[in-house]
């Protein structure tokens, strides 16, 4: 056997296990690419489901009432589901505390050019802030509903937005205005609470839709999380 | 020549390597190709016994608790109880959104009763989940004398729909080419689902609808979306009218019966309990005159010597049965092996901490204040300072 022949089977005995290694790499890059291992919770989990698990992890979550901030587009009613009634607060946020791993139902009516309909979004909250004792209520999780979701909502779609504490490290320096919060459009095959995870730290599922929930078809009064009123108007009797 | 039978071993694997095959002769002998028996034969228990199948119960609502007050999940996870406590019924509920004007019924208090108030499209409806309800739809845009009785069935509400179902309606649309296809006789069966990932690209909305008209000839809609996602309603639509007024007993049935061979109306119970051989009478203790009871092969109404008085042409009628069968026998021991894909992958567990801390040098010097500082030589002689040194 000549040595030239020798080192051709070397070389394609060589070629042969790259291939090998190539496959096997890429095919666990394509596979780490779809989903992490490292992350079980989805956007598409029923909701209260993160947040259970989230409680299920330990730490200060369980019976913390996390102050939030729900607003609507100028001009609409915030309500909330308060022991089984919506009570509206007849403005367009309210600043509640709101347990973790519950879910609240919120309505919305008044909408601006939508008149007639109402949109009954969910608040999932999944995650606490940590703020200087005292000062829990200037620093609540914004959620706002704007006019883009509602109109997406009335017209029979189901919108998902994560809200999250921003990193600091990767956060965009582009100053705020009151009342906005910036957003970013993910495709449908992406799922929300993996890349609001990725740019920080989740905080709250939104899920705005279209259903009328049994509460406001005349179904009797449903169940209600306790919830803590920090600075709303006097809420109104109800007007289910 | 063993440099060429190397080299030609590796260019097959490295073939093999590039283009990704597998080779399903070398995993087994058996056959790759399995054909199961038709549907109709699946559904049986076996040979000449009926029925759902041995261990199926059918889908019933427990006792007291009619629809709309099942039990929700434990967990509350459902929509309509979903998070509100999970004492509510699982509901979802459906949105009819065209075409509008047309009225929908359902039944309320009977079957085929049709008697709850109509619906006006577009409206929304609560229907309890895991449930067929036949709908009675009239007043339809330009067809006002037809009457279809499609059927709604809403699917088990699971973990991939809780969070659509408990948020917004399913839509539902009955479209012109409907209408016109199960008019004309065909039958139409519409899916609408929650596409999985991969598949929402195409969605509006958040969910898709399959048409069984619209796809190729084959292709089972309900199969399809499941394989592209998650049901969450399934219309089934055709010309069939639930409320014909026809007496069945009125009908008479043509050429022979099968089973006992009895004449329409007649009770099947012998006349004597038991005892000696009935008397034959056609058509009514058995088959009537010249009808067969066994089909043959070149459609002879056989026995075919009798009436026509002449021997018997086809005198033996033997059927081989020539299908292939590999129906192997219980498995006697099954071993199980499981793989998660991906599989469970936890970060290692921290063995090692290196911590830098850092101190911010302010930029200028702290130094003592000037009234704190001591001036002179301290107490006692033999001072460390040197005269006229001190600070």
């Amino acid at each position: 056997m000549s040595q030239r022949s020798w080192t051709t089977a070397r070389l394609l005995f060589a070629l042969v296990v790259a291939c090998l290694g190539l496959e096997v790499a890429t095919s666990r890059t394509a596979q780490a690419q779809l989903r992490s291992p490292h992350f079980e919770n989805w956007g598409d989990l029923p909701p209260g489901e993160v947040g259970r698990r989230q409680i299920g992890r330990g730490g200060p979550l369980r019976g913390y009432f996390q102050p939030v901030e729900v607003s609507a587009p100028e001009g609409a009613h915030v309500s909330l589901l308060v022991e089984g009634r919506f009570h509206n607060f007849e403005t367009s946020s309210a600043l509640v505390g709101l347990l973790i791993g519950d879910v609240y139902k919120v309505r919305i009516t008044r909408i601006p050019g939508r008149a007639g309909f109402e949109v009954y979004p969910s608040i999932e909250i999944i995650d606490r802030l940590y703020p200087p004792q005292g000062l829990e209520d200037r620093f609540p999780i914004p959620v706002v509903v704007t006019q883009d979701d509602l109109d997406r909502a009335v017209a029979g779609e189901f919108v998902v937005r994560v809200v999250y504490l921003e990193d600091p490290s990767i956060a965009m320096p582009i100053p705020q205005r009151d009342g906005e919060q910036r957003s970013i459009d993910i495709n449908g095959s992406d799922d929300p609470l993996v890349a609001a995870d990725q740019l920080g730290r989740p905080m709250a599922i939104v899920r705005i839709g279209s259903r009328v929930p049994d509460e406001a078809l005349g179904g009797g009064p449903g169940w209600s999380p306790p919830l803590q009123l920090l600075k709303a108007p006097e809420p109104s009797d109800s007007d289910q | 020549m063993s440099v060429r039978f190397t080299m030609g071993t590796l260019m097959l694997c490295l073939a093999a390597v590039a283009s990704g095959c597998s080779v399903p002769a070398l995993r087994s002998a058996m056959p790759t190709a399995h054909n199961l028996p038709p549907a109709q034969m699946l559904m049986q228990p076996g040979p000449g016994v009926g029925g759902p199948g041995p261990g199926v119960i059918p889908n019933m609502p427990p006792m007291g608790m009619g629809p709309g007050m099942g039990m929700g999940m434990g967990m509350g996870m459902g929509p309509g109880m979903g998070y509100d406590g999970g004492m509510q019924a699982a509901t979802a509920q459906v949105h009819f959104k065209a075409p509008v004007g047309m009225e929908i019924r359902w039944d309320v208090g009977g079957v085929g009763q049709y008697d709850s108030e109509p619906l006006v499209v577009p409206g929304i409806q609560n229907f309890p989940e895991n449930g067929v309800y036949r709908l009675k739809v009239t007043g339809i845009e330009g067809r006002e004398d037809e009457r279809l009785y499609p059927t709604l069935e809403v699917a088990p509400i699971n973990a991939r729909t809780a969070a659509y179902l408990a948020h917004t309606p399913i839509p539902i649309h009955f479209t012109e080419q409907d209408f016109d296809q199960a008019l004309s006789g065909n039958f139409v069966t519409k899916v609408i689902y929650v596409p999985d990932p991969e598949f929402q690209e195409l969605a509006i909305g958040g969910v898709d609808t399959l048409v069984s008209t619209r796809l190729d000839p084959g292709v089972d809609p309900i199969v399809e979306a499941d394989h592209r996602g998650a049901i969450l309603a399934v219309i089934r639509l055709g010309r069939k009218d639930m409320e014909l007024e026809a007496n069945e007993l009125g009908v008479m049935q043509t050429n022979y019966q099968q089973g006992l061979g009895i004449a329409p109306g007649y009770s099947p119970v012998p006349f004597n309990q038991g005892g000696a051989a009935p008397g034959y009478i056609s058509g009514v203790t058995g088959p009537a005159y010249g009808m067969p009871i066994t089909g043959t092969p070149i459609g002879l109404p056989g026995p075919p010597h009798i009436p026509l008085g002449v021997p018997a042409g086809l005198q033996q009628h033997t059927i081989h049965n020539h299908t292939p069968m590999h129906i192997p026998g219980p498995t006697p021991q099954l071993d199980i092996h499981l793989r998660q894909d991906p599989g469970l992958s936890y970060p290692r567990p921290v063995d090692t901490v290196r911590i830098r801390e850092q101190t911010i040098r302010p930029l200028h010097n702290n130094m003592q204040p000037p009234a704190d500082m001591v001036h002179g030589y301290p107490p006692g002689a033999g001072g460390y300072c040197p005269p006229g040194g001190g600070y």
